[in-house]
């Protein structure tokens, strides 16, 4: 990966002219400019839909001189962090802009089988986050059997799943994300419906988690997740897309376990529905 | 009850004393207390208090004066034990930070990368300090106030010539490249450029803007006084034109105190002048429009506004003024008025603005440090000089404002007192925690009388504060205080307490500037890289100022900076103006130490004084004496002593009576032995047949003579004049001296006491208090020779045995060694060094090069060290003899380190001791000798040419060991010690060297 941008936030002056280190972590940082994030990092194989990749030794110069609360300027072609050891320009010249849209996906009752047989060998609710007590147990359930929602039941089960568990992004938000945006592929009625009520309600949630939550509901995802759809967008092998699907569960501590089971549940929802 | 004690040469920084005054004055028993420096400036102080006792009247500006009043008898000791540890917790603190730099030169050595120069020293010595510190080619920071006019003017002028920017006097905050100094906020760092004339106002700004989200990484001030007619803006200037060059920097903001109109003017056509959107308040002016470039702000909060936004997006609102509610509120009475009570003096000013506009009161006063009062409504700037002489500014002390708010709650007519909390670096600690008690106090009290009061604040500060703004604020709501988030809205709540509003600030429009542009001063390099890199501060004066500067990653060197020359402004005048010949001095210096150096001191015989010194041959019956001329009547007793012991040994006279009545009848000229080539120990009397030591310089030829040792107890130089005082100086007349002669004259060319000194420097002498290393080299030297003499064995044993027995015998041939350096150094010489250094018991005595013969003198100090069992100090005897002729050539004291048995034989310490009292010579000299290199001192050469300028600059006078005479006639040596020569003396030399060179020293 050399310098890419994702295209939900390029050009950047269209977020804003000025923002601040919102957070800091080894390998990444994320400026808050108004109410977005801008997640910088330089992991090799990962773009968030929010994100911008730079340099490792680029990013590691930066994490080294900023702080909490700096300010950036953001201008056409550079970023410039104002910090207590002195000013320090990233270039944004060259910069490759990459989309992190959601594919259009059209599976058969077959391959969703097949993907969910699969997908059983992970046993991902002992590795999640998200403890499965016989409450989240009962959601979920909810989610896969119940075949329409009223409007009154998706503002509760919202409100159950988001913020629930801990971590920068909450486990009750992964699953979420991940069941909302494989709707939103598979072009259910049920994910524009969560998208838009997720859009009224005010997202009581990390403001990471919520900057995620925020961009899938406009079809922009991490760049794991986008890889996983277009896998099965192509639906070339099993063990190509196993492969892509490890590398969403692989994503930080136990999100990529609650991501991949939010993309369980979604499968399961669109088998029972289509088998009707 | 009045009690003082003086703390000599123990200089302390001024803040640091008033946090120790006010710690002192909690002590229980004391009644009031002051502790300062002994300046003029506060000894007025302590007699505006009546605290001026005669001893602190003695106080020189590097002495601690402490008084205090007290009932109890005692107190005083409690004190003096408070006052040790609070200057030895100092004094710890300050090592383990950092190894503070003694000089100028030492601190640009230890950070020859330096470009910033910040002061926090007295104003009286600021003005010469900060001159040199422009000279040296840095930026200046002056926290230092009370600077003259003229010299502002002066030293801006000179700081732009040289590209430089001279921030101050009297600035109290700054930001240079995100690192705080001085009274300043942390604040974070962005693209906002600040230049202001008012410490406060800039804080207020600066913390606004980082409240906001917005950042600041220069905020430069200027100093009070900058937008006035005679300064002119100069530092402004130079500070725009260098924002206007700094790439990160997108917006400027200028805040100004009322500025003179034609300075306001031409400050106004740089900013329209600028490539980027200027912000600018000038306190006291409403502006109705913004205008071409810039835009103009009638509070400070609208100010920092106005920045935020055009620094986000260029972009600002048509207003910022937000009406507060009055409805909702119960309104105090018509009658209740609001009382300020500020420690910001910008702030205070604000307030002022806007209370006096709103409830037209008829404007501004300034008077007492009130900036308001009209109606019962009252702003105080408790800053101001009224409220801080003596005493810590109200950032620091609450005492005040405590003080303050009590009296104010006494006054049923208040309503709301208005107030501020600076956070910072170098304020309170806890300011909110501070005041906080007696808040509830009044509060409480208010509400039990059923009575309406409140307390309105705003704090000036930022979360990444030392004191953490959040947290402040939170501390102060909860006891019930209102809290804004601005000074000019805690005006509003104030004024909304009374159901009032401030005057409604209009929109404003955008009109074009119709003005002059002008061009932009070209920036120096020095200034470009001021706002390029961390700054590299050299710190004169408060070291916690260190702390913020290397937190936000600048670097900083402590000057520990001592007044110059005791702080007397005479001889400062005078070393400044000597500072542009130094060139020159240097060189002529370097001559005269050169000869010392070069010197060839042998011994080459020893005969009877009136053979090589005519005066003493002469009709005229003539003694020779220690010291400067004086009269027999002036003597003391030690001197007048050995003169009659000299009469009776000359047998002018057959008894004392007699001898007394000689003398007292003038019938016997006087002559300091420094006159004639000679010099004496002591009391130095030298009669015609007295045997004296010869030694020839072979530099140049120069001849000295020494009377011989006569060893201890009762000799004629300590003033004893007894049958066996004059029997042995016939002795040495008739035996001693004659065999010596023979004895020198076996040898091919005499002693050489080069060789001879060397030798014995390393065996331990210092050849003034201890000798016996040298003496006995001396009889290595001799014996052989006097062996061959064809004399009685008798006579060789008598001799043998007296040398071997005199373990001071080497002392008198020293001091006619250092005659003879001297007087051949003195030749055609020039310039400021130390040729000679004496004392008759009344006066110390020293010559300089430049002035040849010319005396200096002043009186002399009496020894301290230890007695001889059954003697005090009260029996010595002032300081006498010429032996500090050893001093002058820099063994003696100067070579202390050389012998440290000899520290504790005059009671002066042990080996560091030793260490510390040679470095401190060495601090007052032009170099070392390597002839005379000291093993114990890391084989250094001892001292090389006192310097009279280095000795008026520091106060650090030559220290001479001696012996102490009784101070009666005729009882001898009672003890031993070190004395230090007189100041007074060094001065006169410098006041006259000065003016060979046209400079007049009134």
């Amino acid at each position: 990966m050399t310098r890419i941008v994702s295209d939900y936030i390029w050009p950047l002056e269209k977020v804003g002219r000025t923002g601040h280190i919102h957070s800091m972590f080894s390998r990444s940082f994320n400026i808050q400019v108004d109410q977005q994030l801008i997640h910088v990092s330089s992991y090799p194989n990962y773009l968030s839909g929010f994100g911008l990749h730079i340099e490792v030794d680029e990013l590691q110069e930066i994490l080294s001189k900023i702080a909490i609360g700096n300010l950036v300027k953001i201008q056409s072609d550079q970023l410039v962090f104002y910090t207590v050891a002195g000013t320090y320009h990233l270039s944004l010249k060259n910069l490759a802009v990459q989309s992190l849209s959601l594919p259009k996906l059209s599976l058969s009752l077959d391959q969703i089988d097949a993907l969910l047989f699969q997908m059983e060998d992970y046993t991902l609710t002992g590795k999640m986050g998200l403890a499965f007590t016989p409450q989240v147990q009962a959601e979920c359930q909810m989610l896969v059997e119940t075949k329409t929602l009223t409007a009154a039941e998706i503002s509760r089960m919202l409100h159950f799943f988001i913020g629930r568990g801990s971590g920068l992004t909450p486990s009750g938000d992964d699953l979420l994300l991940a069941y909302l945006v494989t709707l939103m592929a598979l072009s259910q009625q049920r994910g524009t419906m969560l998208k838009e009520a997720l859009k009224k309600m005010p997202l009581n949630t990390t403001d990471v988690s919520r900057a995620y939550l925020n961009a899938a509901c406009f079809g922009v995802v991490s760049s794991p997740i986008q890889q996983f759809f277009e896998s099965l967008q192509t639906f070339v092998s099993l063990t190509e897309i196993k492969k892509a699907y490890e590398r969403i569960l692989q994503i930080g501590h136990t999100s990529g376990k609650d991501m991949g089971y939010g993309i369980y549940l979604a499968l399961k929802y669109y088998q029972s529905k289509e088998k009707e | 009850m009045l009690k003082t004690a003086v703390l000599k040469n123990n200089y302390q920084d001024s803040i640091s004393l008033m946090l120790l005054t006010n710690a002192i004055n909690e002590l229980e028993g004391v009644t009031l207390s002051q502790i300062m420096m002994g300046t003029n400036a506060n000894k007025e102080i302590l007699a505006n208090t009546n605290l001026l006792t005669e001893e602190a009247k003695k106080a020189s500006p590097n002495d601690l004066m402490i008084v205090v009043d007290s009932e109890e008898e005692k107190t005083m000791e409690k004190v003096l034990e408070e006052v040790e540890t609070f200057l030895a917790d100092l004094s710890t603190k300050e090592k383990t930070e950092q190894q503070a730099a003694k000089s100028w030169d030492e601190a640009l050595e230890h950070l020859p990368e330096a470009n910033v120069a910040l002061f926090s020293i007295p104003g009286e010595y600021g003005a010469s300090e900060m001159e040199k510190a422009l000279e040296k080619g840095l930026h200046v920071f002056s926290f230092t106030d009370n600077i003259a006019l003229d010299d502002e003017v002066r030293l801006k002028k000179m700081a732009h010539q040289k590209g430089l920017l001279m921030m101050g006097p009297d600035c109290g905050t700054g930001i240079l490249s995100s690192v705080p100094l001085a009274f300043t906020n942390a604040v974070r760092p962005g693209n906002i450029g600040i230049v202001g004339a008012s410490g406060t106002g800039i804080q207020e700004v600066t913390t606004i803007i980082d409240r906001l989200g917005g950042g600041v990484t220069h905020a430069i001030g200027t100093g009070g006084r900058d937008l006035s007619e005679a300064v002119g803006a100069i530092t402004m200037k130079d500070a725009l034109a260098a924002l206007n060059q700094h790439e990160e920097t997108d917006v400027i903001c200028v805040i100004s105190k009322p500025p003179a109109k034609r300075v306001r003017d031409e400050v106004m056509e740089l900013l329209q002048s600028l490539q980027k959107p200027a912000v600018a308040i000038f306190l006291g002016e409403k502006p109705t429009a913004h205008e071409g470039n810039v835009y103009l702000a009638y509070t400070l909060e609208e100010a920092a506004k106005l920045a935020v936004d055009l620094a986000n997006n260029g972009k600002v609102n048509k207003t910022y003024f937000e009406p507060f509610s009055t409805q909702e509120q119960d309104t105090l009475m018509e009658e209740k008025v609001v009382k300020g009570l500020y420690s910001g003096g910008t702030l205070a000013t604000e307030a002022a603005m806007l209370i006096s506009e709103t409830l037209n009161l008829g404007g501004l006063v300034k008077e007492d440090g009130f900036v308001l009062k009209s109606q019962g409504y009252e702003v105080i700037d408790l800053g101001a000089d009224k409220y801080t002489q003596g005493k810590p500014h109200p950032m620091i002390d609450p005492s005040t404002r405590i003080k303050m708010f009590k009296e104010c709650a006494e006054d049923e007519m208040t309503g709301v007192i208005l107030f501020d909390v600076v956070l910072g670096y170098g304020a309170h600690e806890d300011m909110a925690g501070a005041l906080l008690p007696t808040i509830k106090e009044l509060l409480n009290k208010a509400s039990a009388k059923n009575r309406s009061l409140h307390f309105v604040a705003t704090v000036v500060g930022t979360n990444q504060d030392p004191q953490g703004y959040e947290q402040t604020v939170k501390k102060l709501q909860d006891a019930g205080v209102w809290l804004e988030s601005s000074n000019a809205k805690a005006v509003q709540r104030a004024l909304a307490l009374k159901g009032k509003s401030l005057v409604k600030q209009e929109e404003k429009a955008m009109v074009p500037y119709q003005g002059d542009l002008v061009e932009i001063p070209q920036i120096s390099n020095q200034l470009k890289e001021l706002l390029q890199t961390k700054p590299q501060v050299v710190n004169i004066g408060l070291s916690s100022f260190n702390e913020a500067i290397l937190e936000y990653g600048g670097a900083s060197e402590q000057f520990d900076w001592r007044p110059k020359a005791g702080g007397n402004q005479k001889m400062i005048k005078l070393l400044d103006a000597l500072d542009r010949y130094e060139e020159q001095i240097d060189q002529e210096n370097q001559k005269v130490v050169q000869k010392i150096k070069e010197a060839q001191p042998f011994l080459t015989d020893v005969v009877p004084a009136k053979s090589v010194i005519p005066e003493l041959n002469s009709a005229t019956k003539t003694l020779l004496h220690a010291g400067p001329p004086l009269a027999f009547s002036e003597m003391t007793g030690p001197m007048q002593g050995s003169c009659i012991g000299a009469i009776l040994f000359e047998e002018w006279a057959e008894s004392e009576q007699e001898a007394l009545a000689l003398l007292e009848s003038d019938a016997i000229r006087f002559i300091p032995c420094h006159h004639v080539h000679a010099v004496g120990p002591m009391g130095g009397i030298t009669s015609g047949n007295m045997p004296v030591a010869v030694v020839e310089n072979r530099l140049d030829g120069t001849n000295a003579y020494c009377t011989l040792n006569e060893g201890i107890g009762k000799v004629l130089r300590f003033g004893a004049y007894s049958k066996e005082v004059v029997d042995r100086l016939i002795w040495m007349r008739d035996v001693l001296g004659p065999t010596l002669s023979q004895a020198l004259q076996q040898l091919d060319s005499g002693i050489n006491l080069n060789v001879l000194i060397a030798r014995s420097i390393t065996m331990g002498d210092e050849f003034h208090q201890r000798n016996i290393a040298a003496s006995l080299n001396f009889l290595k030297e001799i014996t052989p020779a006097i062996i061959q003499l064809k004399i009685s064995e008798g006579r060789k044993y008598e001799v043998t045995k007296f040398l071997a027995d005199t373990d001071q015998f080497f002392l008198n041939i020293m001091m006619a060694a250092g005659k003879a350096i001297v007087d051949s150094a003195r030749k055609g010489g020039k310039g400021t060094v130390v040729t000679t250094m004496t004392r008759n018991g009344v006066d110390f005595g020293i010559r300089i090069a430049e002035t040849g013969d010319q005396w200096f003198t002043a009186p002399v100090n009496t020894p301290k060290g230890l007695y001889f069992t059954g003697f005090t100090e009260e029996d010595g005897n002032p300081d006498i003899g010429d032996s500090a002729i050893t001093e002058t050539v820099g063994v003696g004291a100067m070579a202390m380190i050389a012998a440290p048995g000899v520290t504790r034989f005059v009671g002066a310490g042990g080996f560091q001791d030793a260490l510390a009292i040679s470095n401190e010579m060495a601090s007052i000299c032009v170099g070392h000798n390597p002839a005379f290199s000291i093993p114990t001192w890391d084989f250094q050469g001892t001292c090389l040419g006192i310097d009279i300028r280095k000795v008026v600059e520091t106060g650090i006078t030559p220290l001479i060991n001696t012996g102490i005479a009784h101070k009666k006639a005729g009882v001898g040596q009672v003890g031993a010690g070190t004395v230090r020569a007189p100041l007074a003396c060094f001065e006169k030399a410098l006041a006259a060297y000065a003016k060979t060179l046209g400079i007049d020293s009134e």
